[in-house]
């Protein structure tokens, strides 16, 4: 309580509260004050009012946060417990949740996650470790409805939640369902689900059958009950009935809770009185700090391991690791000595670009977790982590189900306690399938806890070709549109490796893009090839990839080849000198460089494999019109794909980006070559004609 | 698929039923009597206390949203207040049960209720 938030919250209640020297009943004071001063948005509030009502929540008391978002704390929880048992640590967790949460994707996806058999049969194998089930238990607070929607009888159809348990594992999840209107039963049966998850039982699901008398919220006028209903449900309510109890029973008088009932109205009044004193309890005054909100949104540190106290538990020495072994003896460079190319199997790649640092940080970090789907024994879909299986051990890099959600939301959890995990999309067309766990889920939760959690968390993400309209698609666009989260997309080997090396040493979630087209690729730039050992290429720093004269070229992703190949046909046919610059990072993005650039050629393109409307490339565009405008000869031009589906492979010359587009583009819109006979369309009758279209 | 488990066709077809064994439904039958010799009376009184306590504060939050005042304390929240008054007992029987070690994860302000 001292240390939190620099002691602001805890001076508050120790100055203007008489706690009486009790050490609980300060803690009281504490959470009831924190808690009413971060839902009135006071800056003495657990969050600093920036998590509000709907996000409240205290960490050191081991209150993880609330969420708005129904059902998105299901893969937060499960990744605690991965958590938990990943790293070894005491305890159980709990998530909680409404019935009405029993109807999202993520939750049910959670609750396979917790349940998958490799926990207690894959995860010991080694014998080395152990082989419990995950500590989690899943708590419906059953009150019959979502907002107005009652579960059982209308949109459900479980008839009881504690059915689901059948569904999900041979132990029924331990499954229950108990009286949520008696606290003694609740206890009763929550006692005997920790002590199942702590003997490694795990997961357990209990349904607590309860009642709000209350509305779901103020706007709630209770159309879809009877008045009956809640006045039947009043006159059980369930501390009067416990108060009754206890006085039948002779345990206490009518007096006593008299006493209890008092000192309480008295406490909160003064705790109420406290969080609205403009003096006491003042909000966050963005006029005097204006930066209050910008510093927290990134915590940009730099930590090499998560948990320095432990030894990162690995099947066998570094240089013993068969992919490290085959690294070493391969090519940094993707043409040998003579410039001859070196052939695929020699040459160091993408993949091993990423794979380097992923391994280093296995060994240092002991908290740092790898998974997603087909990540153990295939290697990732590509072959990222292709021979990892022999060195890392399963409780620490694993297959996940196919479970968008609850992979994204899961590495959000397993943050929030502590860790650090690298988690993978397939394909970066599923970042729809895990939109609530990037978008508001890893991307929020550090300024929204005014910088109290950290977000290490790498999501990687594929860009594919080939595979048609919905395995095919550059999302750069999305991730970056949303504050707080960091988006890079490398397309060297050596890039590849900076850029991972940073977003493993850095405490921000970042989006990491890669591309299937070039997966496969050598060094084509660095003199001496890729570097050796430790490499870090900070974010936010774009790269020349070819110095020019005439013209700037921008590129996001694996289109700077496609760009390199324009510039040779621009030097070689009109004697155009074109500058290639590879912007590598999206979020954050220093534009010095290419303003530099863009002094010294007057016209600049920019080019990606997105579909052009709402591009990366259109807001860069804008971006450098507004500040290189005096310098600019014509327009700054967007060169993407087109807004159509991704055709099928043998059409995709079509719809891609071409080195003819980016002449054409070139010729049309800002210099005329002479001779030039272009082949897309970039004149501005097309365009709004498309525009008027929708394409 | 790990190769240390084989997926054998000559059992993949095997004949059988799924069996399912009986989810308990409000089997908690106890009485005061034997609940006295695990719980003290400071025990019993806190959990009233906690429950109380969660009922007074989103009482005073349902109040300030309606009425603009508790206990003659006035004010104005414009924020949103989504309450769970009559859920305290499960809240406070859970967290009765919960460590330093244990970590809670929650829905709304103080009970899921969604």
């Amino acid at each position: 309580m001292k240390e939190f938030l620099d002691g602001s919250v805890l001076s508050v209640v120790e100055k203007h509260m008489n706690a009486n020297g009790n050490i609980k009943e300060l803690a009281i004071n504490f959470l009831l004050y924190g808690a009413l001063a971060e839902i009135f948005a006071r800056k003495t509030g657990f969050n600093r009012g920036l998590g509000g009502s709907m996000h409240a929540f205290f960490i050191p008391f081991g209150l993880m946060p609330n969420n708005a978002i129904v059902g998105a704390s299901g893969p937060i929880a499960l990744g605690a417990a991965l958590y938990k048992r990943s790293n070894h640590k005491k305890g159980i967790i709990v998530s909680n949740f409404g019935d009405g949460a029993t109807g999202r994707g993520p939750v049910l996806e959670s609750m396979n996650f917790a349940s998958m058999d490799q926990i207690t049969k894959l995860w010991g194998m080694d014998g080395k470790y152990e082989d419990g089930g995950l500590p989690i238990l899943f708590n419906v607070f059953n009150n019959h409805y979502g907002m107005g929607g009652q579960t059982r009888g209308e949109t459900m159809g479980y008839d009881m939640v504690a059915r689901l348990g059948a569904g999900f594992n041979p132990s029924q999840m331990h499954a229950e369902r108990v009286n949520g209107y008696d606290p003694l039963a609740v206890i009763d049966a929550v006692t005997r689900k920790k002590k199942l998850l702590l003997e490694g039982k795990g997961p357990a699901l209990l349904d607590v059958v309860t009642y709000r008398v209350s509305g779901h919220s103020p706007s709630d006028s209770s159309t879809y009950r009877t008045a009956e209903e809640i006045e039947a449900w009043k006159n059980a309510d369930p501390i009067l009935a416990y108060k009754t109890k206890l006085i039948m029973g002779g345990v206490a008088t009518e007096a006593e809770f008299d006493a209890i009932k008092e000192d309480i109205v008295k406490r909160m009044t003064e705790i109420m009185k406290l969080a609205i004193n403009d003096e006491i309890s003042p909000r966050m005054d963005l006029n005097k700090e204006p930066d209050a909100i910008s510093s927290i949104m990134f915590s940009n540190q730099k930590v090499k391991s998560m948990d320095p106290t432990r030894e990162a538990d690995m099947l066998m020495p570094k240089e013993e690791c068969p992919r490290v072994k085959e690294i070493k003896g391969k090519v940094r460079k993707s043409k040998d000595a003579n410039g001859k190319p070196v052939s695929k199997m020699k040459m160091y790649n993408i993949c091993d670009g990423l794979f380097e640092p992923i391994i280093d940080k296995f060994y240092e970090d002991p908290t740092l977790i790898a998974y997603g789907e087909d990540n153990r024994d295939w290697g990732g879909a590509f072959g990222v982590y292709k021979k990892m299986t022999e060195a890392v051990p399963y409780h620490r890099f694993f297959n996940s189900p196919i479970s968008e959600s609850a992979i994204v939301g899961s590495a959000v959890g397993y943050a929030m306690c502590g860790g650090r995990a690298i988690v993978e999309l397939m394909y970066a067309d599923f970042i729809g399938c895990a939109g609530d766990e990037i978008f508001n889920q890893m991307a929020k939760w550090q300024a929204m806890s005014a910088g109290i959690l950290k977000m290490p968390i790498i999501l990687r993400v594929s860009v594919g070709s080939k595979y048609g309209a919905q395995h095919s698609q550059d999302w750069t666009a999305l991730c970056a549109h949303i504050p707080g989260l960091k988006v890079v997309f490398p397309s060297t080997p050596s890039d590849a490796k900076g850029l991972m090396t940073s977003a493993l040493e850095g405490t921000d979630p970042v989006v990491f893009f890669e591309s299937q087209r070039i997966y496969g690729i050598g060094e084509d730039f660095l003199e001496n090839g890729v570097p050796e050992g430790h490499y870090e290429i900070p974010f936010g720093e774009p790269d020349i990839k070819r110095k020019g004269s005439d013209v700037t070229i921008v590129t996001i992703g694996a289109v700077l080849y496609r760009a390199l190949e324009a510039a040779k046909i621009l030097e070689e046919k009109y004697g155009v000198s074109a500058e290639v610059i590879d912007t590598r990072s999206i979020v954050p993005f220093n534009y010095e460089k290419v303003i530099e650039s863009v002094k010294k050629t007057g016209k600049v393109l920019f080019v990606g494999d997105a579909c052009e409307r709402g591009s990366v490339m259109r807001d860069m565009a804008s971006n450098i019109t507004e500040m290189c405008f005096d310098y600019l000869d014509g327009p700054a031009v967007v060169v993407g794909s087109r807004n159509w589906i991704t055709p099928a492979f043998e059409l995709e010359k079509s719809f891609f980006p071409q080195p003819d587009w980016i002449i054409d583009a070139l010729h049309e819109k800002i210099m005329p070559l002479p001779g030039h006979v272009p082949t897309a369309n970039f004149t501005d009758i097309e365009k709004i004609d498309r525009s008027k279209k929708g394409l | 698929m790990p190769k240390s488990q084989y997926v054998d066709p000559a059992k993949a077809f095997d004949a059988g039923y799924i069996k399912f064994t009986d989810i308990p439904v409000c089997q908690y039958k106890k009485t005061l009597k034997e609940e006295l010799k695990i719980y003290s009376k400071e025990d019993m009184m806190r959990i009233y206390r906690d429950m109380a306590i969660i009922r007074e504060f989103e009482t005073m939050l349902n109040e300030v949203k309606v009425k603009s005042e508790y206990n003659g304390v006035q004010y104005n929240n414009p924020g949103p207040a989504h309450l769970s008054i009559g859920q305290e007992a499960s809240a406070v029987g859970e967290a009765y049960c919960l460590d330093i070690n244990d970590y809670l994860l929650v829905l709304t302000v103080l009970t899921a209720k969604s």
